[in-house]
């Protein structure tokens, strides 16, 4: 027994001192095959190499306008640091208000073979804009991804995708070889060498707010670096973030495994802290209404609880809605979280993808209504039914306020039926690809259709929501879903010569309620949402009432556009 | 096999301190903390001191698995220290799965559903997480799945046909039986194979085969050496035509390439099988870069040769290939590849947005 303890504490302290012993992972310590990385531009059953994760970036960087690549630094063995920056032309959204800027970062820890996976997802979705979502995305914020923070680290890990430094054939407690975790400061990629493998530095420890958080000691699993932003990969973080109008920064996800969870990283001010919460609350939804996979939630406060990680990072120097989202699994699931066997990978892409999706979307702000058109339609809808009311917003220069806009005031008869076209500042419902239905975003609960009265003076249908056929003067206008159509006619016992509002209510994609006063533009700031009504009545009922008195015993209609609260 | 003075020590560290096995014993210490921190490390190392000197590790275990099983089961009676005897069902769990039968799966399925109580903590991310020092249940769960496929091998290997596949296509991918029959298919002749695949094929025609068909029908088809056609192949899962993917090189050569050839219609594995077809032969770069764009540009990057470099900066200068060539430059990112694209940056007879990403790639 006392042999046998010697061994086992020399073993142990020769591991301390440095001494490296490499070791296989293997199927039969996981439990399941060894994920091998597979040479493939596109999404395999398993993981793909980071040679094709990059080929695959920069060959959609180079087919898409709107993606522009960027060296935004080199790493510390000079590998070129590549970030992307999604953006259509111009710094304001077609609604004319400026954009807001989001961020999202991966492959900080390389052996987290599932974070380029889920960025690549996003990334992937974005690039393609096949979807009203994405395009309205790309049109709406400016997003840049670093899908590879720490190239050098991932490097190592893809050399060795089973093998590893002490450790077990499980990979657990191994460092080096698949299971790196930190940058490749003074490590070499050969495992043999002895007292490197636990060199290096954790570059989410490396960052202000919370500096000082993880280990001192150079071979400490979180080494946390000589000072805070010490390391070139966090150089290029920054720089990558510059690519952005800073001042706009409000959504950042820094992807990992494992934990199935969020930090959200809350701070001081309550509302904007309750706006991190609303957007994890959906993220987590959409996970929910995918997978049935629940991601929990972990607070962390940035002044008092930062410990140097990116998620603080840019909470604390943007006010960003800032989150580090680990991958599943939860801690007790029979599998490696850290070498997630390839069964798990397109599951967990699919999971989380749109769940970012949905977090970008909500951080591009509520949704309004811009534009309401009311055709006569008595003789049927067709592209030349006749106009006779519309009103739109336009944003003031600025971009700060908007105005309501008449443009066509004709009256309202009883003896007409009529179509009224809405048409929202977002996209507001999807189809489910399997069902068909129109829906919110996956898990999402929300009523189907949006609320529409005319002062209970018209009857009808609810608005259908239009996800097909766009280019109608009756579909959708920029983006599937941006649009909701309703028939109505006005009832006979209407009071002739009335003013009348017109009332929408309604919810996003994302669940949440349209900014009841659109004249003051919704905005992320410092301190959370600005300018996001929503519960007040649109003060937009004091336009002008018309009394064109050669229509006696004809309803008029008065389209004030009240929103009322959710 | 009594050490409870000893594993009370453990159980102290593991419960107390959380169990302080970490060799860096400085990634959890709170900032208030770090005046101590040698202090700390002190007692880090007495833990670990500690729980080397009470491991049970390498210490024999009985062969019998009748033995195995009455140990672990009077150790779970006992009251008393927790760790030594989840210790003690984890190396058994794990010898098990080496040597147990079915009359061991009753403990074992048993065990897989407890949960270990000794944790250490574990970094996550950016936090700490429990996990168990000695995850008996993981290694039951991995023991009972090896006994499982142990004895359907058995059965099914002393079987003269595969008749047992269309029963085992419609277990999940994961179940033991469905190892154990893709080893049986493996051993079995090219013409029971071939009758094997055709009966799987035909078992579910003409609609998406799922994941565990998909693997068996590739195997089937690898063991026969028969390559499926395009239509045949279009029906597997993407899980399962990854696996005949890697499974080519057990084909003839012939029938890799009709195999690879359609293998190209299947969305889940196009690329890769272009990747794994490499530049054909008689293919100039412009061409090749033509044909297979960004995936030819991948395949060309990985040779870095000055040779290569200087035909993917003539690519350039064609509009059909520019977008390519300078993707594999990039990919190359050589010294030379880099002085090629920093040329191609000033050639205003470059399209504007490929200069752009290029001069975006240099970093400036």
């Amino acid at each position: 027994m006392k042999a046998l303890s010697a061994i086992v504490i020399a073993a142990a302290l020769s591991s301390m001192a440095g001494g490296q012993t490499v070791n296989a992972i293997t199927s039969g310590g996981l439990g399941y095959a060894v994920p091998m990385p597979v040479n493939s531009l596109t999404p395999v059953a398993g993981f793909r190499s980071q040679s094709a994760l990059d080929s695959r970036h920069m060959a959609l960087a180079l087919e898409k306008d709107f993606i522009t690549m960027h060296t935004v630094g080199t790493s510390i063995r000079g590998t070129n640091i590549v970030a992307y920056r999604f953006a259509t032309a111009g710094t304001t959204t077609p609604d004319g208000t400026a954009k807001g800027a989001a961020m999202l970062q991966g492959t900080i820890h390389p052996r987290e073979w599932i974070s380029p996976e889920v960025v690549t997802a996003v990334f992937e979705r974005l690039a393609a804009g096949e979807d009203a979502t994405a395009r309205f995305l790309v049109d709406n914020l400016e997003i840049v991804i670093l899908p590879i923070a720490n190239p050098d680290g991932f490097a190592v890990t893809q050399l060795f995708p089973a093998q590893t430094v002490g450790g077990s054939a499980s990979g657990g407690g191994g460092a080096d070889g698949r299971m790196r975790r930190k940058s490749m400061l003074n490590a070499d990629d050969v495992l043999s060498t002895t007292g490197d493998a636990f060199n290096g530095v954790d570059l989410n420890r490396n960052h202000s707010f919370g500096f000082g958080g993880g280990s001192g000691s150079t071979t400490g699993e979180t080494y946390r670096g000589p000072s805070a932003g010490s390391e070139p990969e966090s150089q290029a973080l920054y720089a990558a973030a510059a690519l952005l109008n800073e001042s706009r920064l409000r959504f950042y996800v820094d992807v990992h495994s494992h934990q199935q969870v969020y930090y959200s990283i809350t701070d001081a001010s309550a509302a904007r802290s309750a706006a991190v919460i609303d957007a994890y609350g959906i993220m987590r939804s959409v996970t929910i209404g995918i997978s049935g996979r629940i991601y929990g939630n972990l607070p962390t406060r940035v002044e008092t609880e930062s410990i140097g990680a990116t998620d603080e990072y840019f909470a604390g120097t943007y006010r960003a809605m800032s989150y580090t989202l680990e991958a599943r699994p939860p801690s007790g699931e029979l599998f490696n979280g850290f070498i997630l066997p390839d069964s798990q990978v397109d599951a967990t892409r699919r999971e989380l993808e749109p769940a970012i999706a949905a977090g970008l979307y909500y951080s591009a702000g509520p949704a309004s209504v811009r534009e309401v058109l009311i055709y006569d339609t008595t003789d049927g809808r067709s592209e030349s039914s006749p106009l006779v009311f519309r009103q739109a917003r336009t944003t003031q220069v600025g971009g700060a306020t908007r105005i309501l806009v008449t443009i066509a005031n004709g009256p309202l008869r009883t003896t007409r039926r009529y179509t009224a076209v809405i048409r929202f500042t977002k996209p507001m419902r999807e189809r489910d690809t399997g069902s068909g239905i129109l829906r919110a975003f996956p898990g999402v609960s929300t009523t189907a259709a949006p609320g529409l009265s005319l002062a209970n003076v018209a009857n009808g249908a609810a608005p259908v929501f239009v996800v097909d056929g766009g280019g109608s003067i009756f579909g959708w206008d920029r983006y599937g879903g941006d649009t909701a159509v309703a028939d109505f006619d006005l009832r006979q016992s209407v009071v002739p010569n009335g003013v009348y509002t017109l009332e929408l209510s309604g919810t996003d994609l994302a669940g949440t309620a349209l900014d009841a006063d659109p004249r003051t533009v919704a905005d992320w700031s410092v301190t959370g949402w600005t300018g996001w009504d929503a519960g007040g009545v649109d003060a937009l009922t004091g336009v002008p009432i018309l009394n064109d008195t050669t229509n006696v015993g004809d309803a008029w209609l008065l389209l004030g556009s009240a929103l009322p609260p959710r | 096999m009594a050490r409870p003075a000893s594993f009370s020590l453990l159980a102290i560290g593991a419960k107390v301190s959380h169990a302080w096995l970490p060799l860096d014993c400085d990634h959890w210490t709170p900032r208030r903390l770090l005046p101590f921190r040698s202090l700390l490390r002190l007692a880090c190392a007495a833990a670990l001191l500690a729980v080397a000197a009470e491991s049970r590790a390498g210490q024999p275990l009985p062969d019998s698995e009748a033995a195995l099983l009455a140990m672990v089961v009077a150790a779970d009676a006992k009251s008393g220290d927790v760790a030594p005897v989840e210790e003690l069902k984890r190396d058994v769990a794990a010898k098990l799965g080496e040597i147990g039968t079915a009359a061991s799966l009753a403990w074992l399925d048993a065990a897989a559903k407890q949960s270990p109580t000794v944790t250490v903590k574990e970094l996550g991310c950016r936090a700490w997480f429990d996990r168990a020092v000695y995850p008996f249940d993981q290694e039951a769960a991995k023991a009972a799945w090896h006994i499982r496929q142990r004895a359907a091998l058995d059965v099914y290997t002393a079987r003269d046909d595969l008749g047992f596949l269309e029963e085992v296509a419609a277990l999940d991918s994961s179940a033991p039986e469905v190892s154990a029959a893709l080893a049986a298919i493996a051993k079995s002749g090219t013409g029971t194979a071939a009758k094997a695949a055709g009966d799987l094929a035909g078992g579910a025609p003409n609609s998406p085969h799922g994941n565990t068909r998909s693997l068996l029908l590739a195997e089937a088809w690898a063991t026969a050496g028969i390559a499926p056609n395009a239509p045949e192949l279009a029906l597997l899962s993407d899980a399962g035509a990854l696996y005949l993917l890697r499974l080519s090189e057990k084909f003839p050569a012939a029938e890799r390439a009709r195999l690879l050839a359609a293998a190209r219609s299947h969305a889940g594995i196009a690329s890769a099988v272009a990747f794994a077809e490499g530049r054909p032969g008689g293919l100039t770069v412009s061409e090749y870069l033509a044909r297979d764009g960004a995936t030819a540009a991948a395949v060309l990057a990985s040779d870095g040769s000055p040779a290569m470099t200087a035909e993917l900066a003539a690519a350039l200068g064609d509009a059909a290939t520019a977008r390519h060539a300078a993707l594999a430059l990039m990919l190359q990112a050589t010294a030379e590849a880099r002085a090629a694209l920093d040329e191609a940056a000033s050639n205003v007879a470059l399209d504007e947005a490929l200069r752009i990403d290029i001069e975006g790639w240099l970093g400036r």
